[in-house]
Formats: C-alpha cells, structure tokens, sequence
C-alpha cells in the first residue's frame, strides 16, 4: 500500500540549510487591552508585571542571545518604544531586527481600516524618529486581522507578516493593489510561551487560571518543536515575550532550547526580514 | 562591610551575593470570601481554607523550626483578632507579623481617610498579636491607589510588597520602600482548588509537586546568580499540608545549602535596602514609567 499523501519536497533555504529558524519576541511590555479599556491606569501591579518585561527581562534576554550568538527579530508596540526608548536601541544596536506590532497592542480586526493606517502610520513615525528604521515586518498583535489588513501593510512598505497559523512553511498573501502579497512566516501557539507559561490575575490570564507547566517540561516541548521542523526542513519562528519567557529561572528554558538549535548542523539562522527577501527571490508568488 | 554592588547594581550584606525570604500569607479564608462570597455559608468548601488554623500553620512553623529560619507573615488584622493566640505563638517563635490589611477590603474602593482608620487599626490589632509593629504592607485585593505609598507611610509602614516590575526592591516617591513579588513564587497559583465555588475559575489539574520544587529552585538559582531578591510566597492551607510540607522543607534546604545567599525576614532585607541601597528608580523603571502613562491618560496629546 502506498500513502496517498508522498511527502512534498521541502523548501530551498541558503545554502542548502536544513531549515529555517526566526527567533521572535514580542516586546509587548505594558500595552494590550488593559492599556485599550483604560483599566490600566488603575492597575499598578498589572502595569508592573508588564514593564518587567522591556526594563529586566529584556537586557537578560539579550545578554543570553548574545552569548549563543543568535540574532532575533523583535516585534514592539511602539508605545514600549516611545517609553523605553534606551532599551530598544540597544535592541538594534546588537544586531537584532525591529518590527511593527501595533502601538498600544490594538486588535486590528476591531479597527477600521482608517483607524489600522493611523497606528501604522503612528507606529512607522516612532520608529523612525525615536531608532531611525523603518520596519519591513509585521506581527498582528490580540487576535485576529481584518480582511484589508494585508493589503493595507504593503502601503508602509511592509514586506512580510508572522501573524497566521495555518502552514509550517512560508508563503505568499494574495496580490493586493497590483502589487506582490506580503510574504507570510506563519507561528504557531505551540512555540508560544503564553501556552504554558503566562500567569496573571486581575485581569485572569489563562482566563480559566490554569497552572504554570513544569519549566523542564515546556523545554522538552519547544525543543521538539524545534527538532520537527529541522528534520522536515521547515521554516520556524517563535512567539515568545520576554515579561513571560525571561523571567529569572525560565532564561534557562531558553539557554537549553539555544543550546540545542547551535548543536544541530545546517540550521539558517535569520531575522524575518531575511527569510521573506529568501522567499521573494525563490518562489513564485500566488497567483 | 559590604559587598561591590552585583549587576543589578545592588549591594547586599558582607559575602552576600543575593536575598531571600520565606514568606508566608494567613487569610484564613477572607482572600477566598472576597472572591465568592456565598463561600462563608458552605461548610465543605470554606473549610479548604480554613484548613490552615487548624493545620498548616502549625505545621510550617515546624518546619521553620526544624531549619532554624525565621519568616514574615502577611495577616490581615481580623484574622490577628480571630486568632490571637495562634499568632501569639507564631511571633513568639521568631516570625515577623506583617499586614495584610484589615479584612480583605479593597482600597481603591475606599476614601482616604477610611483607608487610613484601616490601615491604622490593622496596624494596631498585629501590634497586639505579637508585642511589635508591623513596618510592612501586602495589597490585600484590587487595584493600588494613586498616591498610595504616602498613605501607607502615613500610616506607619516602611515598605510594601505588593507589586511586580523589578526583582530588586525599589523605592517610591515617598520613599516607602517595594519589596517585589512574583506569582510563580507562590503556592496559591499552583495548588488552590475547590470546586464549588471553583477555585481556580477553569477547574485546572493540580500542579505536580516535583513540578513546582523544580520550578521554584530554577527561579531561585537565577536569582542567586543575578544577585536579586527571591520571595517565596507560601499559604498555611496549601503548602501546610502532610503530602507538601516536604516540597517547603527540600525549598529552604535548597536556598540554605547556598551560603551566599542571604536568607532574611522581609523586615530585615527592607532595612538593609533603606539604610545601604536608597535611590530614586532609573527614568524608565516601571514606577515612573507609570506615571509618565498616568500623565498620558490625564493629559492625551
């Protein structure tokens, strides 16, 4: 009996790596929907549980990519911008890639399309004139995207999105405008450290208040993910945000899954950027 | 003598090369009331909590006792009140009683002046439970005030440990001092369960209890190696328990075994801070990142 399903033949990546790795964070720090509804400014605890992020996570986060020599790309709302403006540059500075993730972390699926081109539009001047980049990348933050979005983000020069769950590889948006689809570098929950990690009260995240998992066991997960991908030649990127993932005695969750991707041989290593410039010069885009 | 100040720019005592304390969070069932109120007229499930007088208290003192530490209580006064001599003997046996407010009340809820009679009464009832004012504050429940922490030093306290954002403590502007805790640092999260009413909310599994030892001491070896200060947050009723007592006592063994951590009462490590570590916090720590956020809200561009 032969499978119905042969095995399709996996991406070409540079240089004939195996894979594809895109290390992301999402510096999302204090924004999100208690910084939309307003509540935030009456919450001070749940305020500093999401500054931890850009003001002690973060240098920790960097000084850890640095000693495995890894760039990442960071997806930030540009409030975390415009307040931590200092830790941002250091971002750039040591080589890692910047990307746009709304202004205060909006749900663009509730936004209309005008009130969309006003945080990109917001967004693109902050990064501009605050880290002088203009962003190529984009992470839709709190759920879901409307329909124009995609279109929408090519008329800021947005050249890719890592928003979608859906494949294990990268792939092309439709033709928006008579102009290419963005190149898409889809995510997927289980490399997301909200899934088992994040745990916050009042507001209740997981609203059902579900248990912190075992760290040792969240790192054998992600490094199974990781080994997936290699042996099937995929294209992976990570969801993780260091107020959840850099805290002290989980940087080793991290330490054991970037010992693990270094020891595999043939791994591309690349911010998002390269990975959609690789895609756009190998692949027909969709019709 | 002191250490240099570690990477977190912090010095800590003599050898020390980071902090830590036991504390421990006797609500004997008012944190659990406040969240479902009908739980005081269900005799099954409100004795989940009540568990702790009757059990856990003794049994965490034991285990203190048995490794020679000394610990800070978190206690809201009424429960001082409704267990005077409990706490009496807590005291007496070297632990520092804190406040935890007066009855699980929530204060930004409250005018000024009622929080104030609050803060003072409970203040008073802790003072009787154990022949020492308390110097240090946990938020009970809800959101902090604004302009919370000069109330609270109005009150008669020099620190508080009630938020997050850093993990060094830092002081606010009235120079109360924020000793800053972590929600994976506590048993509650991992451990509480009742199931009607549901605590927690989606009913999820007990956290394995190898699990949570081998998470607290990952957090803590990080803590030691970046010089910061750990706040074990542990409840009578759910850590107090024959089948978990053993993850608390291997926990301080654990940070004991380490020599150069500092192993202090909260009250200790606030008045090593105050005296060795004062400071206004960075333009971009959380706190004043906070107020700049707070302007923002006021004043939008």
């Amino acid at each position: 009996m032969t499978t119905p399903f042969p095995r399709s033949p996996k991406p070409s990546w540079p240089n004939g790596s195996q894979c594809a790795v895109a290390l992301a964070f999402d510096l999302d720090g204090p924004t999100g929907d208690a910084m939309l509804d307003g509540s935030l400014s009456r919450n001070l605890r749940y305020f500093t549980e999401g500054a931890y992020g850009p003001w002690r996570a973060l240098p920790r986060l960097l000084d850890l990519l640095k000693a495995h020599a890894l760039k990442a790309t960071f997806f930030v709302p540009t409030w975390v911008v415009l307040h931590w403006t200092g830790r941002c540059e250091r971002i750039l500075k040591e080589g890692h890639e910047l990307a746009y993730h709304g202004h205060r972390h909006e749900v663009f699926k509730d936004c209309t399309l005008e009130e969309q081109r006003e945080i990109m539009g917001r967004s693109r001047d902050i990064f501009s004139a605050r880290l002088g980049v203009t962003p190529l990348g984009f992470r839709t933050p709190s759920g879901d995207w409307s329909d124009e979005t995609a279109a929408m983000l090519t008329e800021f020069g947005v050249i890719y999105s890592s928003s979608m769950r859906g494949d294990d590889r990268p792939y092309f948006h439709p033709r928006a405008n008579d102009k290419r689809g963005l190149v898409e570098i889809p995510a997927r929950w289980d490399i997301d450290d909200y899934t088992s990690l994040a745990y916050f009260e009042e507001p209740d995240f997981p609203t059902g208040l579900d248990r912190i998992s075992d760290y040792r066991l969240v790192e054998q997960n992600w490094r199974q993910e990781f080994r997936g991908y290699y042996r099937d030649g995929l294209g992976w990127t990570t969801i993780f945000h260091p107020k959840v993932v850099a805290k002290p005695g989980r940087l080793r969750i991290l330490e054991g899954l970037f010992q693990d991707i270094n020891e595999h041989p043939n791994v591309w290593i690349a911010q998002g950027a390269e990975i959609a410039h690789w895609w756009i010069a190998e692949n027909e885009e969709a019709s | 003598m002191s250490n240099a100040p570690s990477d977190l720019g912090i010095v800590w005592p003599a050898g020390k090369r980071a902090a830590a304390i036991i504390s421990v969070i006797f609500d004997d069932g008012r944190d659990a009331v406040a969240r479902a109120s009908d739980l005081a007229e269900r005799a099954k499930s409100h004795s989940v909590w009540l568990y702790g007088a009757r059990r856990g208290v003794e049994r965490l003192c034991r285990t203190f006792d048995d490794t020679r530490i000394r610990t800070s209580w978190f206690v809201p006064g009424l429960v001082a009140e409704t267990h005077g001599p409990l706490l009496r003997a807590v005291a007496a046996a070297g632990h520092e009683l804190e406040s935890h407010g007066w009855g699980f009340e929530r204060y930004d809820a409250l005018t000024r002046a009622d929080a104030l009679a609050l803060l003072e009464r409970s203040r008073q009832a802790l003072e009787e439970a154990s022949d020492r004012a308390p110097a240090g504050f946990r938020l009970p429940i809800g959101g902090w005030p604004d302009g919370f922490d000069h109330l609270l030093k109005e009150a008669g306290f020099d620190w508080s440990a009630s938020l997050n954002g850093d993990d060094v403590p830092y002081l606010h502007p009235s120079s109360l001092l924020e000793i800053p805790v972590h929600l994976e640092l506590e048993d509650r999260p991992y451990f509480q369960f009742n199931f009607t009413p549901p605590f927690p909310k989606g009913l999820g599994r007990i956290a394995s209890y190898d699990g949570v030892l081998s998470n607290w001491i990952a957090e803590f070896d990080a803590y030691r190696q970046f010089g910061a200060c750990f706040v074990l947050q542990l409840r009578p009723e759910m850590t107090g328990t024959p089948g978990r007592i053993g993850l608390v006592e291997a926990m301080i063994r654990h940070i004991q075994s380490c020599s150069d951590v500092w192993l202090a009462t909260a009250d200790e490590v606030a008045n090593w801070h105050i005296a060795n570590n004062a400071g206004a916090p960075e333009p971009d720590h959380p706190l004043n990142v906070f107020a700049a956020y707070r302007r923002e809200v006021r004043d939008p561009e």
